[in-house]
């Protein structure tokens, strides 16, 4: 185990380390779990303000779980029941290819299906999917982000997936 | 195998490639594979850690710098300055150089993030400017390193030096003495052209011409919590340490003592450290401000 060498993470190094480290899986976090009603970079920066402010009682091995709670109950305060909608990038009509037009159609029917099949799902199960589908992050990391088991993120993964095949399959 | 167990095996990036057959076999195969691909286009926003950072400190603004001043008055970040001073002044090129002068310890974050911490009397420079290409500085003394993940990262002292790629280590390099301890991971040391290589736990010490291999159950420098530990270790080593770490000169009996030896003091109060050096070997000391004198007890 890596023994912490700072008492509390008042050291401004230190501090800036933890946004190092933590910032982007923060934002991820965040923008996958609620979607985009508000910049995720501002809660990521009211989550690190609240930690510099009481930085004397944060033990630096507490600072990521106080982190990833503090953003999420900033964040709750926030949205209060909006519809989660996560943007999905236009397609690009690719060069090389030659796409039919109705080829084209169908597929942006399909990410119309997928992003209301992402809205439906419950925050816990769509964080921890596009976590791991999207960011390539295993079991295991996402545990640690979320504080739950591995078991339990299978679980929310696996559970996630079938939903969304069902629902932009329509069975 | 159970179906849902290798689609949670492949969810985790973990099929072999004959399990990898066994999935695409699957009927809902080909929904899953076209799920997984679509999935990138609800990527989050680009985030860039740096730009965001400094949007974070200008928000933090005024009150930090007030701050500031309250915790540089701390030991520790004092010696910061001192740093930083010397830098700014002596020194125009991009070396930095970090100091812990005696009795002091200093710790500082190098700008990949590793960290370091300097026991007394001893310092640390490299050059910020290269420092993105190549990972090198060069130690006089004693440090603690905790290095980050990249490149190799190397430590120049003037008896040898000590490589790693990502791990935790200590390097001792004083006058005829050299010792480097691995707490985790695995680190190559060069001593005198010759390579060894230390797997955590494990310690290497090289004086007075003698080389010794050692392990160690410790996860970090006991100086790291105000103890200076010694194994088998000449007596005059030992004292040059209690100098360090209580700046003071010591001088009489036992100053060129080679019996080994095996103990520890505590680096906050010289009286107690003092006794815990000297009885044992049977001497008795007396101090005048920063000079104590040892004696050899009559009996």
């Amino acid at each position: 185990m890596p023994t912490p060498l700072f008492k509390n993470v008042c050291d401004e190094q230190f501090f800036s380390k933890l946004y190092d480290q933590y910032s982007k899986d923060l934002h991820d976090f965040i923008y996958y779990k609620y979607g985009e009603h508000f910049d995720p970079e501002d809660k990521v920066h009211e989550a690190f303000i609240k930690l510099w402010k009481n930085c004397k009682r944060v033990a630096p091995d507490k600072a990521k779980s106080f982190l990833f709670t503090v953003i999420n109950n900033i964040t709750l305060n926030d949205i209060k029941h909006k519809k989660v909608i996560l943007k999905h990038q236009k397609l690009k009509p690719k060069e090389h290819t030659h796409e039919t037009p109705q080829f084209i159609m169908e597929e942006s029917e399909y990410l119309e299906k997928y992003q209301a099949a992402l809205a439906k799902l419950p925050e816990g199960q769509r964080v921890a999917f596009l976590l791991n589908r999207v960011e390539g992050k295993r079991h295991k990391e996402i545990a640690e982000m979320l504080n739950i088991s591995r078991k339990a993120v299978e679980k929310r993964i696996y559970t996630a997936l079938e939903k969304l095949r069902r629902e932009i399959d329509g069975i | 195998m159970k179906k849902k167990d290798l689609i949670s095996k492949w969810l985790n990036f973990n099929l072999s490639d004959e399990e990898l057959e066994t999935f695409n076999n699957l009927d809902v195969s080909s929904s899953y594979h076209r799920i997984d691909r679509a999935a990138k286009h609800f990527k989050a926003p680009d985030f860039d850690r740096e730009t965001s950072f400094l949007r974070l400190e200008k928000k933090l603004g005024t009150k930090r710098s007030s701050r500031k001043i309250n915790y540089y008055v701390s030991g520790i970040a004092a010696t910061l300055i001192v740093a930083f001073g010397l830098f700014y002044f002596l020194n125009n090129s991009s070396d930095v150089e970090y100091l812990a002068a005696n009795s002091e310890t200093t710790q500082f974050i190098l700008p990949d993030k590793s960290e370091v911490v300097l026991n007394s009397g001893s310092s640390v420079s490299f050059n910020q400017k290269n420092w993105g290409k190549e990972r090198q500085l060069k130690l006089d003394g004693e440090a603690y390193f905790k290095v980050a993940k990249g490149e190799t990262f190397t430590v120049y002292t003037s008896q040898g030096s000590v490589s790693v790629l990502g791990t935790q280590f200590k390097v001792n390099d004083r006058k005829d003495y050299f010792e480097v301890s691995c707490y985790e991971g695995l680190v190559k040391v060069i001593y005198q052209g010759k390579e060894q290589h230390l797997s955590a736990g494990k310690v290497f010490k090289a004086f007075d011409d003698r080389f010794v291999d050692e392990t160690t159950s410790a996860s970090k420098p006991a100086w790291l919590e105000q103890k200076s530990t010694f194994k088998s270790i000449p007596y005059r080593f030992v004292l040059q340490e209690l100098e360090r770490q209580f700046d003071i000169v010591i001088s009489g009996a036992g100053t060129d003592n080679d019996t080994l030896f095996t103990g520890s003091f505590n680096n906050e109060n010289l009286e107690t450290a003092l006794q815990a050096v000297t009885i044992p070997l049977n001497l008795s000391y007396s101090i005048n401000g920063k000079n104590v004198v040892l004696k050899i007890n009559q009996q």
